[in-house]
């Protein structure tokens, strides 16, 4: 099963990665070569949108460990929404995710960031 | 028999997917073996034998009307994948190990777990529910 990656750009410094089908041995490093390239450009939010992910092994979580890494090393945030149940339930075993980042839809997402950004205006001013 | 798991395991894996299926298992539990049995060959693929040595091993699968067994055999090195210490998950991100996890997946998601060295041959036996909780 092969791994498909859409990178969306929103908001400001915000990007969005769609990862569908199965990040295993084989196609986490795909990932990886797309996470290097999202890594590069100046962020400050970056996304996983898991809606079409339907299986990861041990080898997608290192890499979603290695984001979460890298963005908290920059002071930014990684936040995850629509995991699927089985997957959801390797993040749990593996706390491979901060619970608070996991948000159930996008519109729950939208709200946060929406906050979020509200917020670092009020902070500007 | 898988000749090489470098090159054959992830053929290996559709077919022990497929067979799961066939089965008649339900889909969550069928991704689940898949993923333990991914986990177990995936680890000697990469850690049993000496670079370029073919990692030969074998997997087998039996039913019963309660749960799926999964038997990996293979000749490396001595391995048991159930002795070594879990990694610390609590640990800050900074510190989280990014090692360990496989086994870690592997423990959590079978009923149980037996390692043995016979002879020359490590084997590991999985026993999960076909049912799930």
């Amino acid at each position: 099963m092969a791994l498909s990656i859409q990178v969306e750009e929103g908001r400001s410094f915000t990007k969005t990665m769609r990862i569908a089908g199965r990040l295993d041995d084989q196609t986490a490093g795909e990932m990886d070569t797309e996470l290097d390239k999202v890594l590069a450009t100046a962020l400050k939010t970056l996304v996983f949108d898991l809606a079409g992910l339907e299986y990861t092994t041990s080898a997608g979580l290192r890499s979603f460990l290695r984001a979460q890494k890298a963005m908290k090393q920059r002071g930014g945030d990684t936040l995850f929404v629509n995991v699927q149940p089985p997957v959801k339930k390797v993040f749990e075993i593996a706390k491979a995710a901060n619970l608070n980042t996991v948000f159930r839809s996008v519109r729950e997402l939208d709200a946060y960031l929406d906050a979020m950004q509200k917020k670092a205006k009020e902070d500007a001013t | 028999m898988i000749a090489d798991a470098r090159k054959e395991g992830p053929a290996a894996l559709d077919r022990l997917e497929a067979l799961c299926r066939a089965a008649g298992l339900a889909e969550p539990v069928v991704l689940e073996l898949r993923l333990v049995a991914e986990e177990v060959v995936t680890n000697v693929a990469k850690y049993g034998y000496a670079p370029g040595a073919a990692a030969a091993m074998e997997v087998r699968v039996s039913m019963d009307d309660d749960a799926v067994s999964l038997e990996f055999r293979d000749s490396g090195e001595p391995f048991d994948p159930l002795s070594q210490p879990p990694p610390d998950l609590d640990a800050p991100l900074e510190e989280r190990p990014v090692g360990g996890l496989g086994l870690t997946l592997v423990r959590a998601l079978v009923e149980e777990a037996r390692y043995a060295r016979e002879g020359p041959v490590n084997v590991l036996r999985l026993v999960k529910r076909r049912t799930q909780q």
